[in-house]
């Protein structure tokens, strides 16, 4: 007698996404949603930015997956300047700078992009301004990765 | 000398926002408390050094600065491990760091919180437990870390600069007896 899924369903937090879906679902919103993100750039950045955070994809269990939306992300904090940073991380949620935090480590972790870490460093004390250490914690405690 | 200082200061100012990331991150890193082992009884391990039960450890962090500096946070419920990679430009650095961090690690005991081996791909490792933050200030514990991170940068390249200057005396010395 196999266990129904049921019950996991109502331990699963606020995301909407149904947990079976699979590697490739997850893979094609990622590449489209980078798609979109790298379109949006010449126009506002903040919502750029929304844009890449919104739906991590933590389910996903491909590095590969993963790697593209770090990409995505990176690439919306590259573009923009000093001087936009704060009013960009005004304007977004506690989820959305919570999932900023995750791939700002996550980015400033990968020494392939580290001619970024300026810019990362410069929105990680920004940010933590802004959020206080709740977000670092969260960040090492949260078993859904980015 | 300006020149000198124009690029120490360029140096400092690219190395505080990294020392800061690091600062914060492990003032949160650093909230431990006491774990005995769930594995043998009446056995109490640092659970990031056992590094068995995934429950246990928290996601690991690392900040790169650039290729050759990077710093690893790696935390648990009652310990911490940081390993620290420090930059070395070139093979008269690379050896002098070597010395200069063995000679450290030989003395760990009296460092206490310094661990007798870097963890692979590093050049020296801390680890800091429950016991520590309970019997040592949090805050002054986290200055250490980043104290010796500015400071052994200064003192590798200040090591390098007495090198040079031995080696010129030296070749000075050598070379006047074939000078006539």
């Amino acid at each position: 007698p196999h266990p129904t899924p049921s019950g996991l369903y109502f331990l699963h937090s606020a995301h909407e996404r149904d947990p079976m879906s699979s590697e490739e679902d997850l893979k094609a919103s990622v590449t489209a949603r980078a798609a979109k993100v790298s379109s949006m750039l010449s126009g506002d950045k903040g919502a750029a930015l929304r844009t890449a955070l919104a739906d991590p994809p933590v389910t996903s269990k491909s590095a590969e997956t993963k790697a593209l939306n770090a990409v995505a992300v990176g690439d919306v904090i590259t573009a923009c300047g000093d001087g936009e940073i704060e009013a960009i991380i005004e304007g977004l949620s506690d989820t959305e700078r919570d999932v900023l935090m995750k791939y700002l480590y996550k980015i400033l972790g990968d020494v392939g992009q580290c001619d970024k870490s300026g810019q990362l460093l410069k929105w990680h004390s920004k940010l933590l301004k802004k959020t206080g250490m709740g977000a670092v914690v969260r960040s090492m405690t949260d078993r859904k990765t980015v | 000398r300006n020149l000198r200082r124009f690029l120490s200061d360029t140096m400092a100012n690219t190395l505080r926002p990294y020392l800061n990331c690091i600062r914060h991150t492990l003032t949160a890193a650093l909230c431990l408390r006491n774990f005995p082992s769930q594995v043998v009884e009446r056995h109490n391990k640092p659970e990031v050094e056992m590094g068995g039960s995934k429950e246990l450890l928290l996601n690991p962090i690392t900040i790169a600065r650039n290729e050759s500096e990077k710093c690893m946070i790696e935390a648990s419920v009652n310990s911490v491990r940081i390993s620290v990679r420090i930059k070395q430009a070139d093979e008269i650095e690379e050896i002098l760091c070597h010395k200069f961090t063995r000679f450290l690690m030989q003395r760990a005991e009296q460092f206490i919180i310094l661990r007798r081996k870097p963890v692979e791909g590093f050049d020296i490792s801390f680890l800091i437990t429950n016991t520590h933050t309970e019997t040592m200030w949090k805050h002054k514990l986290v200055d250490f870390v980043i104290t010796f991170m500015e400071e052994i940068d200064k003192e590798i390249s200040q090591m390098k600069i007495s090198v040079n200057a031995r080696a010129r005396i030296v070749a000075q010395e050598y070379m006047r007896q074939y000078v006539r």
